[in-house]
């Protein structure tokens, strides 16, 4: 006889008007090995610590009909659009917004392949939504691991938290990503919908819609190609004084390629609600050789929290201020010994930004700043280089950094060329202050040099060679470029450290 | 506040050449056959608030009975409510059987990920949780979704779940937030459904091995 017990968490409360539950439990004739007792020197290696989860050529699919919704409210009378069209009844007003997530999936980026109505494409690139099996999605000798433990930190008052390993303070409870695994494909397609009407409750996606009410309906499809090994979420008990609550953190490492697209390609279900399309093969906002590492909260001084604004029911979600205490705050920055103000630490961390480190100051001072990194090119400046083998994207590139591509059977599209090339606010002389222009006559050619930046000795930038920029002026929209990609170039924020977020519901009416 | 809900199990022992519709006795041969020691395959539906048509079983109007409040610490007196709040699951069919992992490691293998959490040589087999700081051959329990595995057929994991309102609920006296519905908007609604139908639960497929082992 087996019962299964299902305890529900601490502080909840359920009230269920019925509960049915079927357990079959059959034993089948093809297994292939027997279950057996662990013998001693199995159980031994037991205690306790964690457990794991490999995943042997995984894939997650969800039906390409299946959804996430989040509902939206209907605005309150004078803030609620009530026309359509360029009229003052549909401007500075509200609808509501309906927005669902379908068929999410974790695929190969490998082999096989499918669009969301099932026709084939290649797994192997951003045009392709689902891949086959993942071989080693979560290595058994690298898997996602859930564990409890103690570690070492510091409080909101600076002082050392579980400084004695055999006599803890407190516990976490941690999920760890592996620390490495292959590019995968995450994906999903979207609807937002305005102006919907219909109670979610009671009524089909084909009832009160939005494009009956003057809203409308707009599909999307996201694709990842790519890993978040080293992400760590975490829970513990906040330690500011008199809010000892529920606490999380998450440090996000993301990696790998991501595709924001909207145009459809032949088949599929179009625009009728709740219907999988087919989407173009190459439409879409691309970011190419992304690297993003965001560290949300700190052991244990810094976490997201819940709490109630207000009484009339509304609530926030707040990563929280870093504590205003030397320790942490000596803890946190990571400064060098030789610097007291930051710019020395924040300058050779990006020096330094793709060596190993040499001291644990160093290893902190990465636990606290992050870094979004779009595209392989980086800029060269005094003592150090552009990475061996990245180079600058040509204007149309679709093979590195941020770029726009048009679908496949449209035409050319005017991007606006206005992007500087070279500012150089440092120095005093007008010459040293320009903002320069690719050189686009509008007929469509444009030409771009693929001289590198270099610097001289007093800092200043070298003119580039014919094909670049031409003029010292500011922006001119008269100068654009007949493309259907056009490439931003490559994009680094480094450095990155939220010293406090907050975000607040609001319900209709409320605030 | 706790609350335990004991899942009563129904067992079916089935022979492999034929599908009964009523329960009957096992014979001492048909017992005898089952050891349980190959495996087992389990399918568990739950159905919280709704009908067996997926209906809502009275959860609409103020203070109706399909709600879930969680309450967290340090902040007594205020819940997180979840209104209207009614769903089902099911999982159809997951093989459970022993097994062992790969005796020869993958070229993503990191022994740091098996030290213990004050250990820092992973030479040291008293600074890992594992001999070796290596999982390799270890003894683990395999879960999979064996059946359902046609092209686009999604049948491993149905869900269903409506939260009609979301907002905080705040005690009042002797009554507590739970039993209050004072807030009568919505921060927002959450659902997880399919197109194809009013309530419809959302279908999912696993492929592959899942192999949990712990340490």
């Amino acid at each position: 006889m087996i019962i299964l017990v299902i305890s529900c968490m601490e502080y909840a409360h359920f009230l269920c008007k019925s509960l049915l539950v079927l357990v079959v439990l059959m034993p089948f004739s093809v297994a292939s090995a027997p279950m057996h007792p662990l013998t001693d020197d199995e159980m031994a290696m037991v205690n306790g610590a964690g457990i794991s989860v490999a995943l042997n050529d995984f894939r997650f699919a969800m039906a390409p009909t299946s959804y996430f919704e989040q509902v939206g409210s209907t605005p309150l009378g004078s803030e609620a659009c009530t026309g359509s069209g360029s009229s003052s009844s549909n401007t500075n007003c509200w609808r509501r917004g309906d927005l669902r997530w379908y068929g999410g999936n974790i695929s190969s980026a490998i082999d096989g392949g499918s669009h969301w109505d099932g026709s084939d494409c290649d797994a192997g690139s951003l045009s392709c939504p689902r891949g086959g099996n993942i071989e080693w999605f979560s290595p058994f000798d690298n898997p996602y691991t859930m564990r409890a433990w103690s570690p070492k930190g510091i409080d909101y008052n600076g002082d050392p938290v579980n400084s004695d390993p055999s006599n803890p303070d407190k516990s976490i409870y941690e999920f760890l990503a592996p620390t490495q695994q292959p590019d995968y494909t995450f994906s999903f397609w979207g609807e937002i919908e305005a102006g919907a009407t219909r109670n979610a409750s009671i009524q089909a996606l084909t009832q009160g819609m939005g494009t009956s009410n003057g809203g409308g309906l707009l599909k999307s499809q996201t694709l990842i190609r790519g890993n978040a090994a080293g992400s760590v979420f975490r829970l513990f008990q906040f330690t500011e004084p008199g809010r000892e609550t529920f606490a999380m953190y998450y440090h996000s490492y993301l990696q790998g390629d991501f595709r924001f697209s909207v145009a459809q390609g032949s088949g599929g279900g179009g625009d009728a609600i709740g219907a999988p399309p087919v989407f173009d093969d190459s439409e879409g906002l691309h970011f190419r050789n992304v690297e993003a590492f965001l560290p949300l909260g700190q052991l244990y001084y810094q976490a997201f929290l819940l709490g109630p604004v207000g009484d009339s029911g509304d609530f926030y979600l707040e990563l929280t201020r870093i504590p205003n205490q030397p320790a942490v705050l000596d803890k946190h920055y990571s400064l060098r010994s030789d610097d007291v103000r930051g710019y020395e630490t924040a300058r050779l961390a990006l020096q330094n930004w793709n060596q190993p480190c040499a001291d644990a100051r160093c290893e902190q001072y990465r636990q606290t700043h992050g870094y979004v990194r779009y595209g392989d090119w980086y800029p060269a400046s005094q003592s150090w280089g552009e990475p061996a083998g990245a180079n600058r994207e040509a204007i149309d590139s679709s093979e590195d950094g941020i770029f726009f591509k048009a679908c496949d059977s449209c035409g050319i599209f005017q991007a606006f060329a206005n992007r500087p090339v070279t500012i150089d606010k440092r120095g005093p002389a007008a010459s040293m202050h320009k903002t320069q222009n690719y050189n686009c006559n509008g007929s469509g050619s444009c030409s771009v040099s693929s001289t590198n930046r270099s610097y001289g000795t007093s800092y200043y930038t070298i003119p580039l060679g014919p094909g670049g920029p031409v003029s010292n002026q500011g922006g001119n929209n008269d100068l654009y470029y007949n493309t259907r990609t056009a490439n931003l170039g490559s994009s680094r924020i480094e450095g990155l450290m939220i010293q406090a977020l907050r975000i607040e519901s609001c319900q209709p009416g409320v605030c | 506040m706790r609350l335990m809900i004991l899942l009563l199990p129904v067992f079916f022992l089935q022979s492999t050449s034929s599908l009964a519709d009523t329960m009957h006795p096992l014979d001492d041969s048909e017992l005898s056959a089952i050891s349980g020691q190959q495996g087992i395959e389990l399918t568990l539906r739950l159905r919280n608030n709704m009908d067996e048509n997926n209906n809502p079983l009275s959860c609409s109007g103020s203070l109706n009975p399909c709600r879930m409040g969680i309450e967290f610490a340090n902040y007594q007196g205020t819940w997180l409510m979840l209104k209207e709040y009614y769903g089902k699951i099911e999982f159809n069919n997951i093989r459970i059987e022993s097994s062992n992992l790969n005796n020869s490691n993958t070229s993503y293998f990191d022994p740091e990920r098996f030290l213990s959490t004050d250990g820092t040589n992973i030479n040291d087999d008293g600074d890992c949780l594992l001999s070796n700081c290596n999982p390799a051959g270890l003894a683990a329990l395999k879960l999979s979704y064996p059946n359902n595995k046609e092209n686009e057929v999604y049948n491993d994991l149905n869900l269903f779940l409506n939260i009609g309102r979301l907002a905080l609920e705040f005690d009042d006296g002797s009554t507590p937030g739970f039993m209050r519905d004072a807030a009568t908007g919505s921060v927002l609604g959450y659902r997880i459904s399919d197109s194809s139908g009013l309530n419809a639960a959302a279908q999912m497929r696993f492929d592959g091995d899942a192999y949990v082992f712990g340490f």
